[in-house]
């Protein structure tokens, strides 16, 4: 029985400790991921317990980074365009954070009007809130650049993404206004957004009922 | 210490870290309804793309096991569902992923459930969900 156990063991932890080891081998050395990434790695030196590391090197230049392991959690991959899947290998530090903020402003739509849909209220919040809070975290040029991914793949005849565009850049707008003036908090970008879709700033195409 | 205490303790220490250690992800952090549970509650009427396009929420819900059941949009592509079905009226992930509202409650108890087309990285249906839309508690 023991044996058995022993190799059962062997078998679920060896690969993940191996991975893990020659993570921080390839971290330590400090070689920027890019086109001579796999060279510089071939010839790395190695100890007894990272001998085996060359042999991951391809997979470690992609990007095996903790950043991508985070992101893995809170992104649906398969949703994510091409665009979007370039801009994350460009700044996987960055679209954590994108992420981050896009869950927020999901989770303050849903609260704020009991449901998250399309072409409504509470898409018009959701985009306004995710651009407010990214220009705050990024910086308004990396944020656009984001936002703008996210609805690359759409047509652009399509008046859904023209509202999403034009409520993105009213957060965009808001919160640059916001902390410039010092006063950027979530609940003064909330109150913002509910501003605009009472006086009509912000697009509805389909409007359904305020929020709270 | 006695073989067996000694066999428990190996057992937690080894097998249990890996199962711990392995990350969820973002689909299995969403809460979804079984096919079993939306036919107790919605009934399985026979699903009608016709009728589905102008159906009130109660209306399309009632459709809903059936239209999973069939597997009907599985490998389509999100604008067959679309043209099928009419302009989504839910959300998830993206507003480029098709979801149809089938019940919409303030009660967060309740919350709101949309139908919702999982794709692929190609972008093709793999699988339609009945998901929880609002107030969904994390796992």
């Amino acid at each position: 029985m023991k044996p058995i156990l022993i190799v059962l063991y062997l078998l679920l932890n060896v690969s993940s400790v191996a991975d893990d080891l020659c993570r921080k081998w390839f971290e330590a050395s400090r070689i920027p991921k890019g086109p001579e990434c796999l060279n510089k790695c071939a010839v790395l030196s190695t100890g007894m317990g990272t001998f085996m590391c060359p042999n991951l090197c391809k997979q470690l230049c992609e990007d095996n980074s903790l950043s991508k392991k985070l992101l893995e959690q809170i992104a649906y991959y398969p949703g994510l365009n091409k665009k979007e899947r370039q801009l994350i290998s460009e700044h996987p530090k960055e679209a954590v954070e994108v992420y981050n903020q896009k869950n927020k402003a999901e989770s303050e739509s849903q609260k704020t009007f009991g449901r998250d849909s399309s072409d409504d209220e509470s898409d018009a919040f959701r985009h306004f809130l995710w651009a407010a809070l990214l220009t705050k975290e990024l910086g308004a040029n990396l944020a656009k650049e984001f936002l703008d991914a996210h609805e690359s793949e759409d047509s652009s005849e399509n008046p859904s993404k023209a509202m999403d565009l034009a409520n993105n850049r009213a957060g965009i707008l808001a919160a640059e206004k916001l902390i410039n003036s010092g006063k950027f908090s979530l609940d003064a970008v909330k109150q913002e957004a509910l501003k605009g879709i009472k006086d009509g700033t912000l697009i509805v195409l389909k409007p359904q009922g305020a929020g709270k | 210490m006695n073989r067996k205490a000694g066999f428990v303790i190996a057992f937690i220490l080894f097998f249990l870290p890996p199962f711990f250690s392995n990350a969820t992800t973002y689909l299995d952090q969403q809460e979804f309804m079984s096919l079993d549970t939306a036919e107790k509650k919605y009934g399985s009427g026979s699903f009608d793309a016709l009728k589905f396009r102008t159906a009130k929420l109660n209306e399309r819900a009632a459709m809903a096991v059936s239209l999973i059941r069939s597997k009907k949009y599985i490998g389509k592509l999100p604008n067959d569902v679309k043209k099928d079905l009419g302009p989504y009226s839910g959300y998830f992930w993206s507003d480029s992923i098709p979801t149809y509202l089938v019940e919409t409650s303030t009660d967060k108890a309740k919350g709101s459930w949309q139908l919702v087309f999982l794709i692929d990285e190609q972008g093709a249906i793999t699988e339609v969900k009945i998901h929880k839309n609002c107030c969904a508690t994390s796992k």
